[in-house]
C-alpha cells in the first residue's frame, strides 16, 4: 500500500508545482476561468450565463466553469467576484440592479459604486412590459392611464419584489406621470405574479418580456406597454412609454464584471474576448430567441451606463422616500 | 392532436438511442443522488446541468425529469437505513421506515417504497397526460388568500405529526420557524438576524438543515455508542419480500397518497415535500393502523414515498401547460428549455409536441426503468448495513460536507450543518420529534410570504384571507381536523354511544 | 447492557434547562424583531412575522418547562461517559478542525487529514491501511465532484 501514499504525495506535490509558477500575463489563460453567477440555477440569470461561458471557452480556449452564487439580490456573488484574485481567472455575470441599486439602499457591501470594480463587458438589456389579462377592459395604454388617473392607489401591478427593475421602472412612471399606481410584491420567481393576472386578483404585471413572452403569444396575456424609447421588437402590439412622453424607460441589464487591479494584458484580453462573444452573430440570434436586446458594449461605455444608472437611482430614492 | 395521437408520437421520441439513453442516465443518476445523503435533487440537476445542456431540449428535459423522481426513489433509501433522509421529502419515511429496519424489514420497507413510488409516478403521469391543459388552470385559482390558509392551516394541523408530548412537537417546530427568518425576506428584500455574515442574508439551507438535523446527530449517537451497538440484522432473501399483511396495508396508502400528491404537484411550493407532510398526516388521522404509526408501521412510508413521487410528477403540469416553474427543480428546468431556445408557456403542448409528448412517454419508460433497476438493487442497499463502521462514517460525512455545501458554494452552510447537527443530538437526547423542525423552516417562510403579500394585493384588507370559496373551505377543514376530539366527546355525550376507532381521531 | 461508565442526567432538569434556554433565547429574539420595521396594512413590512415566531417559540418553551416540571425526579437522560464521551468529543473537534481547514487547504487534503483521524479515532485498525483507505476514498470523492461533475469546491493555497 505505501506506493498508494507515495503516488498520492508525488501527485499532489507536482500538482502544487504546476499551479504555483508564476504564468505570465501574456500567457493569459492558461487554466479554466471560473465564472460567478450571482442567482440560483435556474433564475434568469442562468441561460444567459450558460451561453456567454460556453463561446467564452471557444475564443479562450480554456475551460470556463459556471459558479452559482445567489443571495443578497445579487450582491453576495458580486462581493466574491470583487474580493477574488485579480488575475482574470474569476470573472462573473452581474445585473444592474446588484451594481447600481442595491449599493444606495445597503451600506455593508464591499463596492459602492463602479470604481470599485472592473467592468468587462455589457450584454444585453431586457425591457419591462405592462401585460394585463387578455380580455381586461383596457384597449390600449391610454386607457390604462387614464383609469391609473381617474382612480388613484387603486390599479395594482404586480412585480417580482419591491424595489426590482419592474418596481422601480413603475415608480418612475409614477414620479414623471403624477400618478399612484400601486406595485404589489410577489416573490419566488414562480410567476406567481403571472398567475395573479390570469387569475384576475391584480389589474396588471410588470416584468421582463421574457416570463411573459409565451403567454402574450398564446392570447391569455395582452401587452399594453413597454417601457423603452422606440419599439420593442418581441411586443409589437405594446406601445411605448418613452414615445407617449413619459421618461420611464429603465429595464433590467446583464454586465460581466471582474475584481479591480486586473494587469492590463490580461483585462486587454479578456474584454476583447468578452466583446467578441457579445457581438457574435450567435449570441444576438440566442438574445433574439430569450427576447433580450443584445447591447454589447465595451468597459469604458459600460461604467458609464453603470453611473447613469446610480443617478436615476439615486433621484428616485428621494423620490420614493418622500411618499 | 388527440391523447392517442400523442402516445404514438411521445413513443416515437423517446423509442430512439438518445432518448432512452437520456431517461436511463436521469433515472439513475437521481437514484444515486436520492440515495446519497446530503445531495438533493436540486443540487443534483444543478450539477448534471452542464451535461443537459450539450444535448438537444427534448434530451435534456428527459434526463432532467428523470433525475427528479429518480431521487424521490432513491430519497427513501438512507431515510429507511440509516435514519438520513437523502433529502427534505423522505424526513417523513424516517420515522417510521427506520424503526421498521430495526426489526429487520429493512428489504421489505424498501420494496414497498419501490412499488409505491411506481405506482404514484405512473398514476400521476397519467393524469399529467389526459388533464394538463385543463389541470394548467388549477394553479390559478389559488392566491396568496389562499396559499396563506392552506400553509397557515396545514402548520397548525401537522404541528402535531409525530405524536409525543406537546412540548415535544412544538418547540421544535416553533425553532424551525424562528430559523426561517433569518436572512433576506422575500417581499422586500430586508436582512433579518444575519448579524453582519453576508452569507446568513441566503437564509438557513434546507439541505445542510436536514442533513445534520438527521444525519450528524445520528452519526454522534452511532459513535457515542460504538462499542455496545446492536449489529444490523442479516437480511435473508426471504425478508426482502413483503408480507402479505405488509402489502394489504399499503394499498389504501399508496392511492391516498397518489392523490395527495397529484394535488399538491399542482401548486407552487415545495411540492414533494409538502406532500410527504401531508400524506404523513392523513395516514396518521384516517389510516386502520394509525395507533402503530410513528412505532414502526408500513403505512407511514408508504403513503408519503408515494406522496412525493406523484408530486415530482404532477409538478411538471404548471411548467408544461402554463410555462411557469412552481419549485426549484421545475425552474432548472426552464432555465434549461430557454437555453435551447424554446419559449415556455401555454402553446408549448401544441408548438413543441416532441418535448411535451416526449416528457410524458419518457416518464413512464423511466419510472417501469426505475422498478426494474430498484428492486434488484434494494439487496445492493441493504447490504450498505454491513459496510464496517470506520468506512461508512467517514465516507457519509464527507458526502454530507460536499452536499451541504454544493447546495449555495457557501462554507456558512456547512457551518450550519456542524451547529444543527449539535442541535438534533441535544433534541434526540430529550425525545424531541425532529420533523416539526424541518415543516416549521419550509413553511415558516410561504405563511409570511403569503400572508404580505395578501395585504399588499388586498391594500390593507384583512378580509381577502377570509373571502374566497377556496380559502373559507381550507380554513373549515383545518377547525374540523383541529376539534375532532372536541367533536368526538360531544357526539358521545349527546347520543350517548361509544364511537371508539371508527371516527378518525387527532391521536392524542 | 449499559454502556461502560455511562453518566446520565436528571430528564427533569433537561427539560427545565431547555424550556429556560428557549424562554431567554426567544426574548432576545423578541427584542431583536421589535427592532425590524412593520410597516402598514397594506404595506406589512419584515418585522411582523419574526413577532410571531418569537411568541410561538416563548410559549414552546414555557410549555417545555411546564412539562418538564411533570416529570418523575426518576427519569434519566443517558449520556455517553469514559471512552464513548472520548469518541464523542473527537468526532466533533475532527469536524470543527475539517471546516476550518477546508478553506485554507482544500477539499483534497483537509478531507484525507480528516478521514484519516476520525478512522484512527473509530477503529483499531493500523496507520497503513487506514491512510490507503483513506486515499482510495477521499480520492474517489474529490474524482467524482470535484473533477467530473466540476463542483466548486474550497480549492485551497495548493489549488485542490
Amino acid at each position: 500500500m505505501n506506493f498508494l501514499v507515495k503516488s498520492a504525495v508525488t501527485l499532489l506535490t507536482a500538482g502544487a508545482v504546476l499551479n504555483g509558477a508564476p504564468a505570465l500575463a501574456q500567457d493569459y489563460p492558461t487554466r479554466d476561468i471560473t465564472f460567478v453567477v450571482p442567482y440560483n440555477p435556474g433564475g434568469a440569470t442562468d441561460p444567459i450565463s450558460r451561453q456567454f461561458s460556453s463561446q467564452l471557452e471557444k475564443v479562450l480556449h480554456v475551460g470556463v466553469n459556471v459558479e452559482n452564487k445567489p443571495g443578497g439580490s445579487g450582491t453576495i456573488g458580486a462581493g466574491q467576484i470583487m474580493r477574488s484574485k485579480p488575475d482574470g481567472y474569476t470573472i462573473g455575470l452581474s445585473d444592474i440592479g446588484a451594481l447600481a441599486y442595491q449599493p444606495l439602499i445597503n451600506k455593508g457591501l464591499v463596492y459602492k459604486n463602479s470604481d470599485d470594480y472592473q467592468p468587462i463587458v455589457k450584454l444585453s438589456e431586457q425591457p419591462v412590459v405592462l401585460v394585463v389579462r387578455a380580455d381586461a377592459r383596457w384597449k390600449n395604454f391610454d386607457e390604462f392611464v387614464a383609469e391609473v388617473k381617474s382612480s388613484p392607489g387603486k390599479i395594482r401591478v404586480g412585480v417580482n419584489g419591491l424595489r426590482t427593475a419592474p418596481d422601480l421602472v413603475i415608480q418612475q412612471f409614477n414620479k414623471v406621470a403624477g400618478t399612484r399606481i400601486v406595485t404589489v410584491p410577489f416573490s419566488g420567481g414562480g410567476g406567481e405574479a403571472t398567475i395573479a393576472v390570469l387569475g384576475g386578483r391584480i389589474e396588471a404585471m410588470a416584468n421582463s418580456g421574457a416570463g411573459n413572452i409565451g403567454h402574450v403569444k398564446a392570447g391569455t396575456l395582452r401587452a399594453l406597454a413597454v417601457f423603452t424609447k422606440g419599439k420593442y421588437e418581441p411586443f409589437p402590439d405594446a406601445s411605448p412609454v418613452g414615445d407617449a412622453g413619459y421618461n420611464a424607460t429603465m429595464g433590467s441589464a446583464f454586465y460581466v464584471i471582474g475584481p479591480k487591479g486586473m494587469p492590463p494584458a490580461v483585462l486587454t484580453k479578456l474584454s476583447n474576448a468578452a466583446l467578441q462573444v457579445a457581438q457574435s452573430e450567435e449570441f444576438r440570434a440566442f438574445a433574439k430567441a430569450n427576447v433580450y436586446v443584445a447591447e454589447p458594449k465595451g468597459p469604458s461605455e459600460m461604467k458609464a451606463d453603470i453611473d447613469q444608472f446610480s443617478q436615476i437611482y439615486t433621484e428616485l430614492l428621494k423620490f420614493i422616500d418622500q411618499r | 392532436m388527440t391523447t392517442l395521437d400523442g402516445i404514438l408520437h411521445g413513443l416515437h421520441v423517446v423509442f430512439t438511442y438518445q432518448n432512452l439513453l437520456a431517461a436511463l442516465a436521469g433515472a439513475l443518476a437521481g437514484t444515486v443522488i436520492g440515495v446519497l445523503p446530503g445531495l438533493g435533487p436540486v443540487a443534483g440537476i444543478a450539477m448534471i446541468l452542464p451535461i443537459t445542456y450539450s444535448l438537444d431540449a427534448t434530451a435534456g428535459i428527459i434526463m432532467m425529469a428523470g433525475i427528479f423522481y429518480g431521487a424521490m426513489y432513491g430519497g427513501s433509501t438512507t431515510a429507511v437505513l440509516i435514519n438520513m433522509p437523502g433529502e427534505s421529502a423522505s424526513v417523513m419515511t424516517c420515522i417510521d421506515g427506520y424503526k421498521l429496519t430495526r426489526k429487520g424489514r429493512a428489504g421489505a420497507v424498501l420494496t414497498i417504497v419501490a412499488v409505491g413510488s411506481f405506482i404514484g409516478g405512473t398514476i400521476s403521469v397519467a393524469g399529467v397526460m389526459l388533464f394538463a391543459p385543463v389541470l394548467g388552470q388549477f394553479g390559478i385559482l389559488f392566491g396568496p388568500a389562499e396559499f396563506f390558509a392552506l400553509t397557515a392551516g396545514g402548520l397548525m394541523i401537522l404541528s402535531r405529526i409525530s405524536g409525543g408530548t406537546l412540548a415535544a412537537g412544538l418547540f421544535p417546530m416553533a425553532l424551525g420557524l424562528v430559523l426561517s427568518t433569518v436572512g433576506q425576506e422575500a417581499v422586500t428584500g430586508q436582512n433579518r438576524f444575519t448579524f453582519g455574515f453576508n452569507d446568513l442574508s441566503q437564509g438557513i439551507e434546507l439541505v445542510a438543515l436536514v442533513v445534520g438535523l438527521y444525519g450528524l446527530a445520528e452519526i454522534m449517537l452511532v459513535i457515542e455508542s460504538l462499542h455496545t451497538q446492536v449489529k444490523p440484522l442479516n437480511v435473508r432473501l426471504r425478508d426482502m419480500m413483503p408480507t402479505r399483511t405488509e402489502w394489504r396495508r399499503s394499498w389504501a396508502p399508496f392511492g391516498r397518497g397518489t392523490m395527495l400528491g397529484f394535488i399538491f404537484g399542482l401548486l407552487p411550493g415545495p411540492a414533494a415535500t409538502l406532500s410527504s407532510f401531508a400524506s404523513y398526516r392523513l395516514e396518521k388521522a384516517v389510516s386502520k393502523h394509525r395507533d402503530e404509526i410513528g412505532d414502526g408501521a408500513i403505512e407511514g412510508v408508504a403513503g408519503p414515498e408515494t406522496a412525493n413521487n406523484a408530486a415530482a410528477t404532477a409538478s411538471m403540469v404548471p411548467l408544461l401547460a402554463l410555462g411557469i416553474p412552481f419549485n426549484a427543480i421545475t425552474a432548472l428546468m426552464l432555465a434549461a428549455l430557454m437555453v435551447h431556445g424554446v419559449q415556455p408557456g401555454p402553446l408549448l403542448i401544441s408548438a413543441h409536441p416532441d418535448i411535451f409528448w416526449g416528457v410524458i412517454v419518457s416518464m413512464y419508460v423511466g419510472n417501469l426503468m426505475l422498478l426494474v433497476l430498484n428492486i434488484p438493487l434494494i439487496g445492493v442497499w441493504v447490504s450498505m448495513l454491513r459496510i464496517p463502521n470506520y468506512i461508512f462514517l467517514p465516507l457519509i460525512l464527507m458526502l454530507a460536507v460536499i452536499g451541504s455545501y454544493s447546495v449555495r458554494n457557501s462554507m456558512m452552510d456547512v457551518y450550519i450543518f456542524l451547529l444543527v447537527g449539535v442541535l438534533g443530538y441535544i433534541l434526540r437526547k430529550l425525545e424531541f420529534q425532529l420533523a416539526p423542525m424541518v415543516i416549521g423552516l419550509v413553511l415558516g417562510p410561504l405563511i409570511e410570504k403569503h400572508m404580505r403579500e395578501g395585504l399588499f394585493m388586498s391594500l390593507g384588507e384583512v378580509s381577502v384571507f377570509y373571502s374566497s370559496p377556496i380559502a373559507i373551505t381550507i380554513w373549515v377543514l383545518v377547525l374540523l381536523i383541529l376539534t375532532i376530539g372536541i367533536q368526538r366527546a360531544l357526539i358521545e355525550r349527546l347520543f350517548g354511544v361509544r364511537l371508539g376507532k371508527i371516527v378518525l381521531d387527532n391521536n392524542e | 447492557m449499559m454502556p461502560m461508565q455511562a453518566a446520565s442526567f436528571q430528564k427533569r432538569k433537561a427539560y427545565l434547562w431547555m424550556g429556560a434556554a428557549g424562554v431567554l433565547f426567544s426574548a432576545c429574539y423578541l427584542g431583536m424583531s421589535l427592532e425590524l420595521p412593520f410597516g402598514h396594512l397594506d404595506q406589512p413590512g419584515a418585522g411582523i412575522f419574526p413577532v410571531v415566531a418569537g411568541v410561538i417559540l416563548l410559549i414552546a418553551s414555557l410549555i417545555t418547562m411546564r412539562e418538564g416540571w411533570q416529570f418523575e425526579p426518576a427519569a434519566r437522560i443517558e449520556l455517553p461517559g469514559g471512552q464513548d464521551l472520548k469518541r464523542l468529543v473527537s468526532l466533533m473537534l475532527l469536524l470543527l478542525g475539517f471546516f476550518i481547514m477546508l478553506p485554507l487547504l482544500g477539499l483534497l487534503i483537509s478531507s484525507l487529514i480528516f478521514c484519516i483521524l476520525l478512522m484512527r479515532v473509530i477503529s483499531d485498525l493500523g496507520w497503513l491501511r487506514i491512510v490507503a483507505y483513506s486515499v482510495v476514498m477521499c480520492g474517489a470523492l474529490y474524482g467524482a465532484f470535484v473533477f467530473l461533475l466540476k463542483v466548486p469546491m474550497p480549492r485551497g493555497v495548493l489549488a485542490y
